[in-house]
């Protein structure tokens, strides 16, 4: 498979877009040159499970991992709140919030995909967290 | 489209104010907190200058008439839609026949309410901003009441209503800390504002010019949107002074005989014949609106130098939010 790609129009967009295609083509490792530009995307594992889950989680083991659908930093309460915050072992509803993301001034929220019980916080808070990074886990309730 | 369901008054609709008819004695007006007004436009993709609604007192309750994004910004208080608690400084998609309600202020005193477009009102010399005192401007130059419906204009980049959990951005305070004050330090409790030494300021005396950077000032409530009166030292002049009425900006610290200092805001008159100790910068004048009535300001002397770059950060900040919140709004199509 062969693509051309403009160097200014790559962009987070282009490159989830490059890794379905990839995964689609079931193609593992990418090389994209340009001038002095060189990307190589390899699609991990970790990838394939984001691009499993566009909606920012995945189902493992039972388990429903909420994870991050873009590269920021991990905030498990709001910052002008931080008694808030849900804790493990805490009910969650379908649509409830359970955390942050921090990318420069902005914040966007990390919504409960179930209803279900917290079951574990898997990222450290304020912790830098990539694309695709499992953040929460939460027990479904059947 | 939104209607005002209870209200117990003061509240009005409010944009970046109208500076072009200054020299006919026409106030400049606008948002008190003109960052947090330009912060849930940013959010929004609404125009820089697009009207919202000034939230004055607290509970305020609307009952959504149409589908509509909202943005709420400005002080911290208690944002509920239909029950569910909404985060401070937040985007959000509220369905028709929600009801919206501000309430408890956890701190700040301005809140705005956003609609996706701006609020749509006639302009009335440049500005959708209300002016009280010449009732023009806003709706029908009044504050809001019970049964008002407030509508949209049409969005200039039309967006789907934004998904459950809405969006948002940290508060100005986490972004812009207030710098360390040299008699006070950090004390967030105490609100610090820069001023620049103003064309009487020297005219004052020594005590009076010490006393204005050391002492808490404590915000009376003779305070309005038009000026914020101090309650501190009284600050003295060596001489009398005979001046002649002269124009006057929000910002101006002016001192009237009783040596009160009397802060001017938004809806500050143009002219004033009070001697001026100093103005206020503007990158600060939003940490004023938000400073509550009976709460301490403190002052410090800057540069020009200084002050533009404060002004700078400020409006790097904004410029950070409004395009962040298009690549995210984007990534939600």
């Amino acid at each position: 498979m062969t693509k051309t790609v403009s160097a200014k129009a790559v962009s987070e967009d282009d490159v989830q877009k490059i890794i379905a295609l990839a995964k689609d083509a079931h193609v593992q490792e990418l090389s994209l040159h340009e001038g002095s530009m060189h990307v190589r995307v390899v699609l991990t594992r970790e990838a394939e499970a984001s691009r499993n889950a566009p909606q920012g989680f995945a189902e493992v083991n039972n388990l429903m991992e909420v994870v991050a659908p873009l590269a920021a930093q991990f905030l498990p309460h709001h910052p002008c709140h931080p008694n808030s915050g849900v804790r493990v072992g805490q009910s969650v509803r379908r649509g409830d919030l359970i955390g942050f993301l921090l990318s420069g001034p902005l914040l966007t929220p990390l919504v409960s995909p179930c209803n279900g019980v917290i079951s574990q916080l898997l990222a450290e808070p304020n912790m830098r967290v990539g694309y695709g990074t499992a953040l929460v886990s939460i027990a479904k309730k059947i | 489209m939104i209607k005002i369901s209870y209200t117990i008054g003061l509240s009005t609709i409010q944009d970046l104010g109208r500076d072009e008819n200054y020299r006919h004695g026409v106030s400049i007006g606008g948002a008190m907190d003109r960052l947090a007004l330009q912060m849930g436009n940013a959010l929004l993709g609404n125009a820089k200058t697009a009207a919202a609604i000034e939230v004055t007192l607290f509970p305020i309750k609307f009952e959504i008439l149409s589908s509509v994004n909202i943005a709420v910004t400005g002080a911290d208080c208690a944002i509920e839609l239909d029950g569910k608690q909404i985060n401070p400084n937040w985007a959000f998609h509220a369905e028709k026949g929600q009801t919206l309600s501000l309430s408890k202020l956890n701190s700040g005193s301005f809140a705005y309410v956003h609609l996706a477009g701006g609020i749509d009102v006639p302009e009335v010399l440049g500005s959708r901003s209300t002016y009280l005192r010449c009732a023009f401007g806003g709706l029908d130059g009044r504050m809001l009441q019970n049964g008002d419906v407030i509508k949209s204009l049409p969005e200039a980049d039309p967006f789907p209503p934004i998904a459950p959990g809405g969006f948002g951005a940290i508060s100005p305070a986490l972004a812009l800390p207030q710098p360390s004050h040299a008699s006070v330090g950090t004390n967030d409790a105490i609100t610090m504002l820069r001023y620049l030494p103003a064309a009487e300021h020297d005219y004052f005396d020594k005590a009076s010019l010490d006393a204005l950077v050391t002492a808490p000032w404590q915000i009376t409530p003779q305070s309005s949107r038009a000026g914020y009166r101090l309650a501190g030292p009284n600050l003295a002049m060596t001489d009398k002074l005979e001046m002649r009425s002269h124009g006057i900006v929000p910002g101006v610290i002016q001192v009237p005989p009783g040596g009160a200092p009397i802060i001017q805001t938004a809806d500050s008159q143009t002219s004033g014949g009070y001697p001026k100790i100093g103005t206020v910068i503007d990158a600060d004048m939003w940490r004023l609106a938000q400073t509550r009535i009976g709460n301490q300001i403190c002052f410090q002397k800057t540069s020009y130098e200084e002050a533009l770059a404060a002004y700078r950060e400020m409006n790097k900040f904004i410029d950070k939010v409004r395009a962040l919140s298009k690549a995210y709004r984007d990534l939600l199509k």
